[in-house]
């Protein structure tokens, strides 16, 4: 008898028999392989009507079938009342299962193949009712394994164990690789330059050691191990994983970086890329699409720059290890640019010193903000909860859904299809097209400064699964031309017809029922719950709402195994229903006026100016629209906005306050005017922040005109910080695949031909607006740079298309007219007036000038430029890398040189350049 | 003035000048008009020098300061004109100009400088351009040579022809010629990366030491010296001819001007990088940093520099190539041509010897 938490699980063949192995962890924190040989592969085959034995007679003798059952399960897509003959037919080896489903496909007398695309290992776990991170019970035999490290067991029988909550002791290995090139040119390449330093960090300590450094030469230092060649470091580093034995692998960006460059190396250096439990397995990278993920067999790889990334929760400008850990854990880390490197390698005894701190720090913090920041709690419980193995949860949503379904399945006798084909997907995509589809809508709202009279806010909790609850929707129940005639249904507002909750509870409909029970639970026994408990807990609660969330977007996904189109529209329809009905029961019973409402919330304006008087008739009115709406729906008193100020649809202001364990919290809230906005640099988040503080809190505008005012000027006379002025945007595709010029996107172009730069698709850049006569994305600009060669800021930029657009929302949103603002009449220019000159008519602002000789404002010579970037067409304004070969543009047009933001005929090049002796 | 004296001004400025020329300087008894006519001769010096043995055949002396719009024109196109001519040379095809290109479905042969590279899933997208316009190419992943295919690259494309695009199945690159090697006289030196500022100076000390036992007649130091003191000191009273070219950290820029040396130096020509000269009839390449790329694209780097005329295209063909930079000790052969990198005292040093009557080649070992 072994008990022991499902870590990762991988089949292999042996003997044309596959053999599923389950690597797991006891109590007591010891490494176990458990394998089992008794499963054999299958997927269901569904024939034709009363073609069963005709089909039968057609496969039977393939020589890839084992055998070949008759079984009965329900179809998934529209209710079934009966359920259908399916042949279950048994392969020898799993590789089979795809080479038949593509043979049989063809067979004109199969109407479906039915999961045939789940993975072996994947269709052990669900019929052997296994989640992932399960603790399971073995009943088996210890074995000696060559391959294999750990003891190894063969399984006589295997169940689940439920009661067991806490997680087995693990161990974290973090690591973090160093190289260099003397190439200028390029970035290190792991099929060029060698791994010259491997950082390490683990979590219980190995062998004492909290932390170690590898490295190719030597260095005086805590925990330092010289190795003489990259080959020896390099098995140095396979031998202590080995040793160690880490059950989760994590370092920042190693999915990315670190963990692809080892690959390479470990090849280049005739060594086998044996990194996990199983000899067998060498690791890999699995590509998926565009991107590329390890595989360590045995062990889980996590990396917290792609967790923290793809969190919806965390918003941050920069997702460098240095951004990241000072936001989480205060620290700042040393930095080093790429450039110093291989200086400080190549160079004296300090600087090899200063380099593997580096390095080692690099190492810590990963582990640290992994560990503290508890990065993996929600993901252990995504795993029980949905079914995935642990190392699949940080994937997409769509593998948590389905998993989810297939254990339900099962459970239920229902069998679920096969994923759609490219024609299939297409098909779907063309459909969703042509019938324009609404969204969730959002009533209109009454736009302004409200300040008399409180404003309650009202939430309906976990609005779509308790549209889904409620109104039994499912594929299962959707009535179709397969149902029978007869059967008891209801209308959803679009239209598609689902079967009552006496005839059949659909399985969505039951999936959602549990995750939310079980979520009430957790979150009861969370109240009375403290400290490590207490954020597990908080971490399976999120979790909870987290997977329940998902469901109604895979619901519309064309993608989706189990994808109606009728589904995700009904739900939203329902959606659209319910807030209409809210506001009219709410309008109808009780002296107030509901003027917003946005999917799931609704706000009601009261006459109200006490915060506990307010509060209740939020608590009644919630309530009352509770009982008054059918099954599951249920409105929540949320919050209360003392002063709010909507300027449109999703974009309102607001001084917000919540009922809290010591009192009323308050606070400001923003939607559509987040202090994330990407367009936007620091000085507006601040001017935003500062107005909407002064507005709300204090109700005085003039105040908050007079700062307004008063930024405006320190922004002309170039007294602001560039750091408030940088913009931050991402790369979302390769540089060359941009149509049109984008600022972020030319600087990067600029940056890539200048030094050797890790830009790539995910980078995020800064840059500022520089003052010039070129267009303005060309006047973007590296801080850095502007810095070191004392360029000027383009200040009627950050005033005229950052400050003014936003500030006048709210200006004029506020019921004030720029010219009202000032006594004016109403043609003068928000900016002239700000800045207190007397009105100007018809004052043209220049964005994007034209290309004109501006010179050191000589009209007779040429603009003298002090060197060249591009060139630039002075017709049609075209851009070009470097002169073309005919000396004129496409167009026919001249060329003129660019350079720093201005446009020019020379160049007359400053002091000598680069003689350095 | 003395006639000496005039050979000696002038080789300190990197010219070496011929025997009428310098009949007729020698009437003048003051520099002036010596710099006038340094500053106004042509970019590009090439000289010919009957009295010795040693012809400097590629130096670059001057830097335009001052660059007009029609000046980057003609830059370009100076590049395609030599590289045109090059390609004349050593190939055989018949080129067809971009604007000629026809409807019909068939193997052409076109010449032109890489203007545009996209990259695709599984192609690349080339485009090239010529004096009348430009085309693009497509190239799949697996044709030669397209991984490392650089912006304004001159090639030659052999491809197929489908109205305005054009399925490039081979790159063609010009080459150097294989033909026996060229032999000398005498016996050369080949030195780099000695970065006087770093390494200690025993190590310094302990190859001229063993340099002055030689009777070597020639010592060319490819770059990266770092301390012109230091230098000139180790080499003002060798019996030798140094010939020196700035590596990157003498000189950011590239190509680079000669190191400027104190006046009065015999012995020590500096030149610039890349320069090209030849020794008893053997031409020497002096490149700091070499790829061996360079020869089959008969291009030299990227410059930085904007001149009166492509300084890079390598029409000459070398025998020898000097080059440093990498700090690894190198010998190797490509066609006719040897390539020779002595390391760097910083890390590996194996000054290369050669002799130029046999082109045997010797790595000391100090």
């Amino acid at each position: 008898m072994v008990r022991m938490q499902i870590i990762d699980i991988d089949y292999i063949v042996k003997e044309n028999r596959p053999v599923i192995r389950i690597f797991g962890k006891t109590e007591q924190g010891k490494t176990i392989v458990a394998y089992d040989d008794s499963f054999i592969p299958y997927f269901y085959i569904l024939p034709k009507r009363g073609k069963t034995e005709d089909v039968i007679k057609i496969i039977k003798d393939n020589e890839k079938i084992r055998k070949i059952r008759e079984v009965k399960r329900f179809l998934s897509i529209g209710y079934h009342e009966k359920k259908e003959t399916l042949l279950q037919v048994f392969t020898k080896i799993p590789k089979d299962v795809v080479a038949l489903r593509e043979e049989f496909s063809s067979i004109p007398l199969v109407k479906n193949i039915c999961e045939a695309d789940i993975l072996f290992k994947y269709r052990y776990m669900v019929d052997k009712n296994l989640h992932g991170m399960d603790w399971v019970e073995i009943d088996g035999t210890q074995e000696k394994s060559k391959i294999i490290k750990a003891p190894v067991f063969k399984i006589k029988k295997i169940r689940p164990l439920k009661n067991i909550k806490k997680n087995a002791p693990l161990r974290y290995l973090s690591f973090d690789i160093e190289s260099v090139t003397k190439d200028k040119e390029r970035m290190v390449d792991g099929k060029k330059d060698p791994i010259i330093m491997i950082s390490l960090a683990f979590d219980p300590a190995w062998r004492g050691k909290k932390d170690a450094v590898l490295l190719t030469k030597h260095c005086s230092g805590k925990n330092i191990i010289s190795l003489s060649s990259e080959k020896e470091m390099l098995e140095k580093f396979q031998e202590i994983i080995s040793d160690y034995d880490p059950d989760i692998i994590t370092g920042y960006n190693i999915n990315n970086f670190d963990i692809p460059f080892v690959l390479n190396r470990l090849e280049k250096n005739n060594i086998s890329k044996n990194l996990g439990r199983a000899a067998d397995k060498p690791a890999f990278m699995k590509s998926l699409g565009i991107y590329q993920s390890p595989v360590i067999t045995g062990r889980v790889v996590a990396d917290p720059y792609q967790i923290i990334k793809n969190d919806p929760w965390i918003k941050l400008k920069r997702y460098t290890l240095n951004n990241v850990a000072e936001e989480f854990l205060n620290e700042k880390k040393i930095d080093i640019k790429y450039t110093e490197m291989e200086q400080l390698w190549n160079g004296k005894r300090e600087g090899i010193q200063k380099f593997v701190e580096y390095s080692r720090k690099d190492a810590v913090l990963a582990l640290r903000i992994l560990l503290e920041k508890g990065l993996l709690d929600k993901f252990f419980e995504l795993s029980k909860i949905s079914g995935l193995l642990l190392q699949d949860t940080f994937g997409g949503q769509t593998t948590r859904v389905e998993t989810s379904f297939l254990h339900k399945f099962k459970e239920l006798g229902f069998v679920l299809p096969t994923a759609p084909t490219k024609k299939e997907v297409t098909k779907r995509m063309i459909e969703r097209k042509k019938l324009e589809l609404k969204g969730a809508t959002v009533l209109e709202p009454k736009k302004g400064l409200h300040t008399e009279g409180y404003v309650l806010v009202l939430d309906f909790k976990s609005l779509y699964p308790s549209i889904i609850r409620t109104f039994n929707i499912c594929p299962t129940c959707l009535v179709t031309k397969d149902s029978p005639p007869g059967v008891k249904y209801h209308k959803s507002p679009w239209g598609a017809k689902f079967v009552d909750k006496e005839v059949r509870e659909g399985v969505l409909p039951k999936i959602l029922s549990e995750l939310l029970k079980t979520r009430v639970l957790v979150k009861k026994e969370m109240k009375i719950s403290k400290g490590e408990k207490k954020r597990i807990l908080n971490a399976k609660q999120l979790a909870l709402k987290t997977m329940a969330n998902s469901f109604y977007g895979y619901t519309g996904y064309v993608r989706a195994r189990l994808y109606v189109m009728d589904i995700a529209n009904s739900i939203t329809a329902y959606g659209r229903e319910n807030i209409k009905k809210t506001k009219e029961f709410i309008e109808k019973n009780y002296n107030v006026e509901v003027i917003y409402g946005d999917t799931d919330s609704v706000f009601v304006k009261t006459n109200s100016s006490s915060l506990d008087d307010a509060r209740k008739i939020g608590e009644k009115i919630a309530k009352d629209v509770t009982n008054n709406l059918p099954g599951y729906l249920e409105l929540e008193f949320e919050k209360i906005y003392k002063t709010s100020l909507i300027l449109s649809k999703k974009r309102y202001a607001a001084w917000k306050f919540e009922p809290g364990p010591d009192g009323w919290e308050n606070s400001l809230e923003m939607k559509g005017i987040e202090t994330v906005r990407r367009d936007w640099c620091q000085l507006v988040t601040d001017v935003m922040n500062y107005v909407l503080n002064v507005i709300l809190k204090e109700g005085n505008i003039t105040k908050a005109l007079d700062y307004v005012k008063k930024v405006i000027k320190d922004v002309k006379e170039g007294k602001v910080p560039l750091e408030k002025l940088t913009i931050i945007k991402g790369i979302t595709k390769e540089l060359s695949s941009y149509k049109g010029t984008l600022p972020h996107i030319e600087l990067a172009k600029k940056l890539r031909r200048r030094a050797p730069s890790d830009i790539t698709v995910g980078s995020r850049i800064g840059f500022v607006i520089i003052k010039g006569n070129q267009m303005l994305s060309k006047r973007a600009e590296d801080p850095e740079y502007v810095k070191e060669h004392n360029l000027k800021i383009d200040s009627d930029y950050y005033i005229e298309n950052q400050l003014l657009p936003p500030i006048m929302r709210i200006f004029s949103s506020v019921g004030i007219s720029k010219g009202e603002l000032f006594g004016y009449g109403r043609q003068a220019n928000i900016k002239d007036l700000l800045s207190g000159k007397k009105r100007v008519l018809n004052h043209k602002i220049r964005t994007e000038p034209d290309i004109k000789p501006t010179a050191k404002h000589d009209k007779k010579n040429d603009t003298v430029l002090e060197g060249w970037e591009e060139f630039v067409c002075k017709k049609c304004k075209k851009s070009y890398r470097r002169m073309p070969l005919s000396g004129r543009c496409e167009c026919g047009g001249e060329l003129a040189i660019a350079f720093h933001g201005n446009v020019g005929d020379k160049v007359i090049l400053g002091k000598k350049k680069g003689n350095n002796i | 003035m003395d006639k000496k004296k005039i050979v000696q001004y002038f080789l300190e400025r990197g010219f070496l000048i011929s025997p009428d020329v310098l009949e007729k300087l020698s009437k003048f008894n003051d520099s002036y008009i010596f710099n006038k006519i340094i500053e106004n001769s042509s970019d590009i010096f090439l000289t010919q020098f009957s009295e010795n043995k040693v012809r400097v055949i590629k130096n670059l002396v001057k830097i335009p300061r001052e660059i007009k719009t029609e000046q980057f024109i003609k830059f370009f196109q100076d590049k395609y004109k030599k590289m045109q001519k090059i390609f004349l040379r050593r190939t055989k095809f018949n080129f067809v100009s971009l604007n000629k290109l026809g409807k019909e479905r068939k193997e052409v042969y076109i010449f032109g400088i890489v203007k545009n590279i996209k990259e695709k899933a599984d192609k690349k997208i080339v485009e090239i351009e010529d004096m009348t316009t430009s085309v693009k190419v497509e190239f799949s992943l697996n044709v030669k040579n397209i991984d490392n295919l650089m912006l304004d690259e001159a090639i030659v494309v052999r491809g197929i022809s489908a109205g305005d695009y054009l399925f490039g199945k081979e790159i063609i690159y010009p080459d150097i010629p294989l033909r026996s090697p060229t032999k000398g006289q005498e016996r050369v030196c080949f030195i780099s990366d000695l970065h006087l500022d770093e390494t200690p100076p025993s190590d310094i000390k302990k190859f001229f030491d063993w340099f002055k036992t030689q009777k070597i007649s020639y010592l060319l130091v490819a770059g990266d010296i770092s301390d012109k003191k230091s230098f000139i000191n180790y080499v003002k009273d060798l019996g030798s001819k140094v010939f020196l070219i700035p590596g990157e950290k003498d000189d950011s820029s590239y190509p680079a001007l000669g190191i400027k040396l104190k006046e009065g130096l015999k012995n020590v020509i500096s030149l610039s990088n890349p320069a090209m000269i030849e020794i008893n009839g053997v031409k020497i390449l002096m490149i700091h940093k070499f790829n061996l790329d360079m020869l089959k694209k008969r291009y030299l780097g990227q410059s930085k520099l904007i001149l009166n005329e492509d300084y890079l295209v390598l029409d000459v063909v070398p025998d020898i190539v000097h080059c440093g930079h990498t700090h690894e000790p190198e010998v190797k052969n490509y066609k006719s041509a040897t390539i020779v990198n002595s390391g760097s005292p910083l890390s590996d040093f194996k000054p290369v010897v050669i002799n130029l009557a046999d082109r045997s080649v010797e790595q000391i070992r100090l």
